[in-house]
């Protein structure tokens, strides 16, 4: 919770999100509202069709609509922040949600306030996803940076046209 | 082939006396250019400058110190300086004199990381920060290479990206140790069934490369 998913979305969608907040009952971040459904960004193509962009809740109690919001999903970013008291942990709770989805799927994970908690670094995530025979790509991220986002977007992307053009089975 | 000679801490006015030199010099046994940015072969510093940040090539890079004209070369490999002011004979022979060893480098690293520009690896963990900075494309070619197994010749054709560039790409994570050959994992490991490209389910490629275009111009990175 707090890491920017509505933050993240409002920098790209067209519209501003729709989001379910409510207020937030966890004294122990500093935030006004949670998300408890999602988030919900929109980009229209040149050519009509509608890119959906979804934020789901981060507290795993809400993780039966990581399954339903993963399905037929082009790509998965996860975002950690990393002035959390553990974000590899956060990063396996994650990781562990999505097991079935991260096989094929391509996804990146976006790391914020690295400027202000060096620790752990980004190597350090590459290390903990080597251990779980995942490769990832891991980026720094501002999440109230629309470039930040972008960036994580063409992340996603790339790794799917190299499926299109990779070796096959 | 040609070699390039970056600079590093050089006044202007000598870059571009280094530069008319190297043009218009019939002595020179190899084309050579300087370049101020990007790779090089050989980089020329004032002796104040720290290195570290070039963004070299895989190839080992000859470093090559300015020296007042008198003074020792003090720490330079084989004794290689430069004087100021500079002599065009005196640049010519040194460029000369490092020609062979420069050839040689770049076939060992060649030799090394191209393993034929066809040859195709993936990534077994992402690359370290300090890879990763060396060049703004690297990111793009990384994540292709997280997903499946690529050449430098397909890499180039993913990133837009100049298939020497990818080449030396493949060799700095050769050198890090974070690539696999096809080929070199053994049967049954999961390693290799990672390596084997994951079929994304929905519309056939062809179909997703056109929404992949249209989600890059929406983006503003077509």
């Amino acid at each position: 919770m707090g890491v920017g998913k509505t933050t993240a979305i409002a920098a790209i969608s067209e519209a501003p999100p729709i989001s379910t907040d409510v207020a937030n009952a966890d004294t122990s971040v500093a935030k006004a509202t949670t998300t408890v459904g999602l988030d919900f960004g929109q980009l229209t193509l040149d050519n009509g069709d509608r890119l959906r962009i979804y934020g789901t809740p981060g507290q795993s109690r809400f993780d039966f609509m990581w399954q339903i919001l993963i399905r037929d999903a082009l790509g998965l970013a996860i975002l950690l922040d990393n002035s959390r008291p553990r974000p590899l942990d956060d990063m396996h709770t994650y990781l562990d949600g999505f097991a079935d989805a991260l096989k094929e799927m391509p996804c990146v994970i976006g790391v914020s306030r690295c400027d202000t908690h060096a620790s752990p670094s980004l190597d350090d995530y590459a290390y903990a996803l080597q251990a779980r025979g995942l490769v990832l790509p891991i980026v720094a991220v501002d999440l109230r940076r629309r470039d930040d986002v972008i960036s994580l977007v063409e992340t996603l992307l790339v790794q799917i046209e190299a499926i299109d053009a990779g070796v096959s089975p | 082939m040609s070699f390039v000679l970056g600079v590093m801490g050089i006044p202007k006015v000598e870059v571009e006396l280094l530069r008319i030199i190297v043009r218009l010099s019939s002595n020179l046994r190899t084309p050579w250019t300087v370049s101020e940015s990007g790779v090089c072969d050989v980089l020329l510093l004032d002796s104040a400058s720290a290195s570290e940040t070039w963004h070299a090539p895989s190839a080992p890079l000859v470093v090559v110190p300015m020296v007042q004209r008198g003074e020792p070369a003090g720490a330079a490999p084989a004794g290689r300086s430069l004087a100021r002011p500079i002599f065009a004979e005196e640049l010519v022979d040194l460029l000369n004199e490092i020609t062979p060893d420069v050839r040689a480098g770049k076939a060992e690293a060649t030799a090394q990381s191209a393993r034929g520009r066809g040859s195709r690896a993936s990534l077994i963990r992402w690359p370290a920060q300090v890879t990763l900075q060396k060049n703004p494309v690297y990111m793009r070619l990384a994540a292709a290479l997280s997903k499946s197994a690529q050449s430098a010749e397909s890499l180039s054709a993913l990133g837009r990206v100049d298939v020497d560039e990818c080449s030396t790409f493949l060799g700095l994570l050769e050198q890090e140790g974070v690539l696999a050959w096809l080929g070199e994992a053994p049967a049954g490991d999961a390693l290799a069934a990672r390596i084997r490209a994951p079929v994304l389910s929905g519309e056939p490629a062809g179909e997703r490369a056109g929404l992949l275009s249209r989600i890059r111009r929406r983006l503003g990175l077509a």
